[in-house]
């Protein structure tokens, strides 16, 4: 899901989340839903792998069950060294991949991920790109993910939709590739045609 | 000073002073009745700690000081955890405690005497309202300030409301509740010495107040000194606390320290 800056994408996704009630009274019939924020949002002072089982702390799973699955989803992010140590000890990409585990623990109906990848630098995000991918490959989630960075969007989805003004305005699958795709979208989000070598960004 | 270390750097102010101190006293400068000198006041505490007096004093004030600040800390916790997890607890708990604060709890020492008499309850009562304060006052607000968005997390993975109190409130408060327990403890100390100096017939402030009597200089420097070492090992138990209960935090940076 693209959109510029105020059009909703965050209000959707925690309707979505279930954190806030959607004000019209039609009813949201949800299934489990996990989250991956743009910041990991752990709790500093559980461990890597308890911050992961956190998210099973609602659920009938008991402690061992939880700690086995917490450490299993490390693995699959390549953290499992990582399991005992503090959060904070962490860089800003493990710190991120520990919340995608912890949003994959629960192995959720519906996964969003609401921008997770904006406070990355760009190799650092080229690499969680391929860990969402593998990610995918293994667990077949549905997986929505809010960015404003057009060429992520293409790399990552298989249908990418535009939203403006609370509404979708656009909605373009990826596959089969279009050259055109990447200049219909921008200008969904009102950025004018490329002009010259320089890759506009929305704003 | 580059080849000094620092503990010795930090020592060398006090050393200094306490040598001046010795010499004006030794060559007669200042009167022994009114400022003995560092040596005669070493005497005198190992005379009071050879004959009793001082470890039975000590004794006595630390047994108000532990009951009272024991009371003190875990209603003053309770209350700022009823005020900070809901709302009823707030409207209920928040005024009277914020009235008590706004009243030098000193000022209570008379009152409590005439409420509870001559016994120990005056004193431990009087470290019970000095702690509960700051016990109350950084709890309630270690929890309120506990970042929201860690608490949506929680709300995401469907945390019942205990869980969401045991992994993210308490654990996100225990910092402040620190802080508060650092304040609260060298209060205690401060209400202990006003209760026994009013009317106690034992304790530190007692032995304090039979000294002035008597115009023993010496005996009331060393219960000076001792009220210091109390509050020096109070903050370093409270310190021990902290190392084991805030593990996760980061090294600290060498920025908290050097500004320049």
């Amino acid at each position: 899901m693209l959109g510029r800056s105020g059009t909703g994408k965050s209000t959707l996704v925690r309707v979505l989340a279930g954190l806030v009630r959607p004000e019209a009274s039609e009813q949201l019939e949800r299934g489990s839903v996990a989250v991956a924020f743009q910041e990991p949002r752990l709790m500093p002072w559980l461990s890597v792998w308890r911050n992961v089982a956190l998210a099973l702390e609602g659920t009938a799973a008991t402690p061992g069950e939880r700690r086995s699955a917490a450490v299993d989803l490390l693995r699959e992010v390549d953290l499992a060294a990582r399991a005992d140590d503090w959060p904070l000890t962490l860089s800003g990409g493990q710190a991120q991949r520990v919340a995608l585990a912890r949003a994959l623990v629960r192995q959720p109906d519906l996964l969003l991920l609401d921008e997770p990848f904006a406070g990355l630098d760009a190799l650092t995000r080229l690499t969680m790109h391929a860990l969402v991918r593998r990610l995918q490959t293994h667990h077949r989630r549905t997986i929505l993910l809010v960015t404003h960075d057009v060429d992520e969007a293409i790399a990552l989805a298989d249908t990418i939709v535009v939203l403006d003004g609370g509404r979708i305005v656009a909605a373009h699958p990826v596959r089969p590739a279009r050259p055109t795709l990447r200049d219909e979208l921008l200008a969904a989000l009102g950025v004018g045609p490329a002009g010259g070598s320089g890759t506009p960004s929305p704003t | 000073m580059a080849g000094v270390s620092v503990r010795a750097r930090r020592w060398a102010s006090t050393v200094g002073l306490v040598a001046a101190w010795q010499v004006a006293s030794s060559v007669g400068a200042v009167e022994a009745t009114v400022l003995p000198g560092p040596v005669s006041l070493v005497g005198t505490a190992a005379g009071m700690v050879a004959d009793g007096t001082l470890p039975q004093a000590l004794a006595v004030s630390l047994g108000r000081v532990l009951v009272g600040s024991a009371i003190g800390l875990v209603l003053g916790v309770l209350l700022g955890l009823c005020a900070g997890l809901w709302r009823l607890g707030e409207d209920l708990v928040d005024a009277p405690v914020q009235m008590l604060r706004t009243v030098p709890f000193t000022a209570l020492t008379p009152v409590l005497v005439l409420w509870l008499g001559l016994g120990e309850a005056p004193k431990v009562a009087l470290v019970v309202i000095a702690t509960v304060v700051p016990m109350y006052l950084n709890t309630f607000g270690g929890v309120r300030a506990v970042d929201p968005r860690l608490l949506e997390v929680g709300a995401v993975y469907g945390l019942s409301a205990r869980q969401r109190a045991a992994r993210i409130l308490l654990p996100g408060a225990v910092a402040p509740i620190l802080v508060g327990l650092r304040y609260a403890l060298g209060l205690a100390w401060i209400a202990v010495i006003v209760a026994e100096t009013a009317n106690a017939s034992s304790g530190i402030g007692h032995l304090l107040t039979t000294a002035r009597t008597y115009v023993r200089t010496d005996i009331m420097l060393v219960c000076v000194a001792v009220y210091a070492v109390l509050g020096l090992v109070t903050d370093a138990v409270v310190r021990v606390a902290e190392r084991r209960l805030l593990r996760w935090r980061a090294a600290p940076s060498p920025l908290t320290t050097e500004r320049l």
